[in-house]
């Protein structure tokens, strides 16, 4: 990952929604890395050690759940940053994520400049 | 001599159909390498326009771009439009506040309305569905759009007729939105679904429009053209939909005496409508309804009285059980959806069967299903 970026890991399935958020963070000056699918995603998270994740719910392969439980269980990468996608008034999908320890939650439909702002605080970033 | 000849000819006729059959396979391949490569082409075209586009929006969104520079980027083929237009509605599907209406302000190009504007005047039946699917989508009805809509209703194509009134239904005017539902109901084999939703969106309108709108549903209501399975989806609609005004109109219907208004179809979605209103001064007309020979009245009947509940309406029905398994597991299942307990509903059973009754109703509950 590029330095003095902070770096983001992407795994979303929607390419519009995956082009948005890429469109926004490149402007804000993150590193992005985007996948499609769950598998490949937690590899990257695993190989790359980003500032910070963000994880949609359903993904191919392996859900967002299972890579946020991932992220927790392994010493290396449990302390990594991770915002939910989640599907709006999905109680269950919350309830899920807060168990599991997610930093932040953003409902979809989104605003873009949300999540912006959402991740500046989760990293500290004035 | 003979039998050489038979053989010439046999052997000809073999070569030939070999010969046809190489042809056709031929042909297959040569179509279906076309095919292939046609839409490999159209993938790749759909990819770069598509890599195009993502930052044009993007760039919109943040004001870098204006509607006439996102406009000036189309050449005017179809294609372009399409894949735009899908695009933008991704879009919109995913973001929400501001940047939700500023997206929708990008299907409002000119170049755009104009490009579907031609394709619901022409006869391609997929132009004709992605223009209908437009104009509900942005609500861009002007009254020539509105003209060629109402054509359209007629159209021989029922997914197209269908389109059209949705299209309709984006339109201010509830005057507008009752000619299409009066012209899409009156045709048969509409299916349930259509229907209804058309319905929901024309119920879908201001307070202060109320009135006018029931104005129209009485008149859909009292047509006699609209064939009866279509007929009992609106008259079990007007209750969904909660147009309790029409409460004493439909009894009134309960009435009419005509070949038509007698169709247990109809007849049937009338009582249960007004079972489901809640309209208690029905319930001495369905009491007798029930007790008639005739099936689909009594179910309606038993749906409508256990709606109306009350005691005076449960032991009426349970004053109907009687041998008839079929019949007294209806009435069983109609009055515990309804709400009362099995204690409550045991207790005004009556003898001689009160034991298999209650067992009957065991059963029910035991493997509930919606009546």
């Amino acid at each position: 990952m590029a330095e003095n970026q902070p770096s983001i890991i992407l795994v979303e399935d929607e390419l519009a929604v995956a082009k948005l958020i890429e469109f926004k963070l490149k402007r804000e000056n993150f590193d992005l890395k985007h996948y499609d699918n769950g598998l490949k995603g937690l590899e990257a998270i695993k190989k790359y050690k980003p500032d910070a994740v963000i994880l949609d719910v359903m993904l191919p392969s392996m859900n967002g759940f299972e890579i946020l439980r991932n992220i927790r269980d392994d010493a290396e990468i449990s302390e990594t940053k991770v915002i939910l996608l989640t599907s709006k008034n999905r109680v269950e999908d919350l309830k899920m994520g807060f168990g599991l320890k997610a930093d932040e939650y953003i409902d979809k439909p989104f605003q873009p400049d949300s999540l912006i702002l959402r991740l500046n605080r989760i990293l500290n970033i004035n | 001599m003979l039998m050489q000849i038979d053989l010439d000819i046999s052997l000809t006729l073999l070569y030939s159909s070999m010969i046809f059959l190489l042809f056709l396979l031929a042909l297959i391949l040569i179509v279906s390498l076309y095919l292939r490569w046609r839409n490999q082409v159209r993938e790749s075209l759909k990819a770069a326009l598509l890599e195009k586009y993502y930052p044009l929006i993007f760039a919109f969104l943040e004001d870098e771009l204006t509607l006439n520079e996102i406009s000036d980027q189309f050449s005017g083929r179809g294609f372009e439009y399409s894949v735009f237009e899908k695009l933008v509605k991704d879009i919109i599907d995913e973001v929400s506040g501001d940047d939700k209406q500023k997206l929708r302000s990008l299907l409002f190009i000119d170049k755009l309305f104009s490009y579907h504007f031609k394709q619901l005047n022409g006869n391609r039946t997929a132009g004709l569905l992605k223009a209908c699917n437009y104009f509900s989508y942005t609500r861009l009805i002007n009254y020539k759009v509105i003209i060629r809509l109402k054509e359209l209703i007629s159209h021989k194509n029922r997914l197209v007729a269908y389109m059209a009134v949705s299209a309709l239904m984006a339109s201010k005017s509830v005057k507008n939105k009752a000619t299409g539902l009066k012209k899409i109901v009156s045709r048969k084999k509409i299916s349930d679904m259509a229907i209804l939703e058309l319905l929901y969106e024309f119920n879908n309108t201001e307070k202060n429009e109320k009135d006018e709108e029931i104005k129209h549903l009485k008149e859909i209501i009292e047509d006699e053209s609209v064939p009866p399975d279509n007929k009992s989806i609106i008259i079990l609609a007007v209750e969904e939909l909660g147009y309790y005004q029409l409460q004493t109109y439909l009894f009134k219907l309960l009435y009419n005496k005509s070949e038509y208004w007698q169709n247990s179809e109809i007849k049937g979605a009338l009582v249960v409508a007004l079972g489901k209103f809640g309209y208690n001064e029905a319930a001495p007309y369905i009491r007798q309804l029930v007790m008639q020979d005739n099936w689909s009245l009594f179910k309606a009947g038993v749906i409508a009285l256990s709606s109306l509940a009350g005691y005076e309406n449960l032991d009426f029905l349970l004053s109907q059980l009687s041998e008839d398994l079929q019949k007294n597991e209806f009435i069983l299942r109609a009055v515990l959806n309804s709400g009362y307990s099995q204690e409550e509903i045991e207790a005004l059973f009556v003898e001689p069967y009160s034991t298999e009754y209650s067992i009957l109703m065991d059963s029910i509950l035991q493997k509930p299903l919606s009546i």
